[in-house]
């Protein structure tokens, strides 16, 4: 399991568009992808629960990625958050 | 296989739609929305939808019909097509029960099983923010 602490830094955070490309990033692996603020954690292939995370900019975020392809999982999913969702 | 028909009042429906596909980044042809507009007349709107529900019966073995508010037109109208199991009615739509519905009907969950599921969706997305946050500020303690 890969375990990896980042920061939500767009200025909008985990909005509907964002957290729909971290869906569809996550769903291209076999991994298992749990993203979780402090409050609680959600799967990163299941859009709702993304969105219920309520990430707002600067909100720290734990990924914790399990499976046979897990560090070409992380790898994408980590650029998509530091590059801000291809936002700003 | 299930179809979805989203029946509202004016154009919430398309807009409804609209919406869903693009939070999940695609549309689905099994999908359709049908809007009641406010001065249509009542026999024309249910030959309307008779033949959308047609089309969607010729490709689907149910349909699952979702609209905004119970008692109103669509919903009055969508009740004279209800058959159990067959063509069930949803009533008080919102985004995440219509974005659930789409991800269920692609998992080929059973019309039965999805309307339980999106029933309870519907009401448990319902947030009060500060509510929310009074819960996130006792986690944190």
């Amino acid at each position: 399991m890969t375990r990896k602490e980042l920061v939500i830094s767009n200025r909008l955070g985990l909005h509907a568009r964002a957290a729909a490309k971290l869906v569809q990033a996550a769903s291209r692996f076999h991994a298992q992808v749990i993203i979780s603020t402090h409050q609680m954690s959600a799967d990163a292939k299941s859009i709702l629960g993304v969105l219920t995370l309520a990430a707002s900019k600067d909100t720290p975020v734990v990924l914790e990625v399990d499976g046979p392809d897990e560090a070409a999982a992380m790898k994408e999913i980590e650029s998509l958050i530091t590059s801000r969702f291809g936002e700003e | 296989m299930l179809g979805i028909l989203v029946l509202t009042h004016g154009s919430l429906g398309k807009e409804f739609l609209d919406a869903a596909f693009r939070i999940l980044g695609q549309e689905d042809a099994s999908v359709a929305s049908l809007c009641i507009e406010w001065d249509q007349d009542s026999a024309s709107a249910q030959e309307k939808l008779r033949k959308t529900l047609k089309k969607l019966q010729e490709s689907h073995d149910a349909v699952l019909i979702l609209t905004d508010l119970f008692g109103g037109t669509p919903t009055n109208l969508a009740m004279t097509f209800y058959k159990a199991g067959k063509v069930e009615i949803l009533t008080g739509m919102n985004l995440p029960m219509l974005i659930k519905a789409i991800l269920m009907r692609k998992s080929e969950t059973p019309l039965l099983d999805a309307l339980a599921i999106l029933r309870e969706k519907g009401q448990s997305a319902i947030v009060s923010v500060s509510e929310a946050l009074g819960q996130q500020d006792g986690a944190g303690e």
